[in-house]
């Protein structure tokens, strides 16, 4: 579409707000991979696992409502290969734990206070999603 | 309690976010990270809209508390983990 770059910023600037909202309010970064990784840490209190459902279950619950109840015509398109979407889900989960963050916490978190670790985080997970891509698509001829 | 509302409003704007930059697209997503035929573009304009407030933030972050709870992170490190 020509304007996606437009809803790109829009949405983009809601994803900022939100994570804004969160930090300033609550004192908390908003990195979609660990508070999701944080539902199943033990040793945390029930203030912040409920604080950490409330916040997937948003995240989950709001493009759902959009999609299937507001019927806002945006494609998604995603594979019926149960095996391929758990093996990715699976790699997602140790990459970003391995990796401390991912595109919310490293990418819009880390970049926006200059984080030396978010910074290198992004350029090196971007550059490695870009090999794996090329890789599977031009020598694998898969996910296209 | 409004802790929690914050969450859910954070949490909602992140999904709504997602949600319209098409981000919730897998094809999308590759469409950025495949260079070689009709590269997309529009994930640098997600990260660039997001970086906007969220860069505010951390400046009205600076010299107070969280406005409902906790405390606010720990400066980043200046290193990178091996």
């Amino acid at each position: 579409m020509q304007q996606d770059w437009i809803w790109g910023l829009l949405g983009g600037g809601l994803i900022g707000l939100g994570g804004a909202l969160l930090l300033l309010g609550n004192g908390r970064i908003m990195g979609a991979s660990g508070i999701l990784g944080g539902l199943i840490a033990r040793h945390s209190d029930r203030a912040l696992q409920l604080e950490r459902l409330i916040f997937v279950a948003a995240v989950i619950g709001v493009p759902f409502f959009l999609h299937h109840i507001v019927q806002i015509p945006v494609e998604t398109t995603v594979t019926q290969n149960l095996p391929l979407l758990l093996t990715a889900g699976v790699l997602v989960g140790i990459g970003t734990r391995v990796a401390n963050g991912c595109t919310s916490g490293h990418g819009v978190c880390g970049i926006s206070r200059l984080s030396v670790r978010g910074i290198t985080a992004t350029v090196l997970y971007i550059g490695a999603g870009a090999l794996t891509v090329s890789v599977m698509r031009h020598l694998f001829g898969a996910l296209s | 309690m409004i802790r929690f509302i914050v969450a859910a409003l954070s949490g909602g704007m992140f999904g709504a976010g997602l949600f319209l930059s098409g981000m919730t697209n897998p094809a999308k997503v590759q469409g950025f990270l495949d260079f070689s035929a009709a590269w997309d573009p529009t994930l640098i304009f997600v990260m660039s809209g997001a970086l906007v407030p969220m860069a505010l933030a951390w400046r009205l972050a600076q010299n107070r508390a969280p406005l409902v709870a906790g405390a606010f992170p720990a400066p980043p490190a200046a290193h990178v983990d091996p």
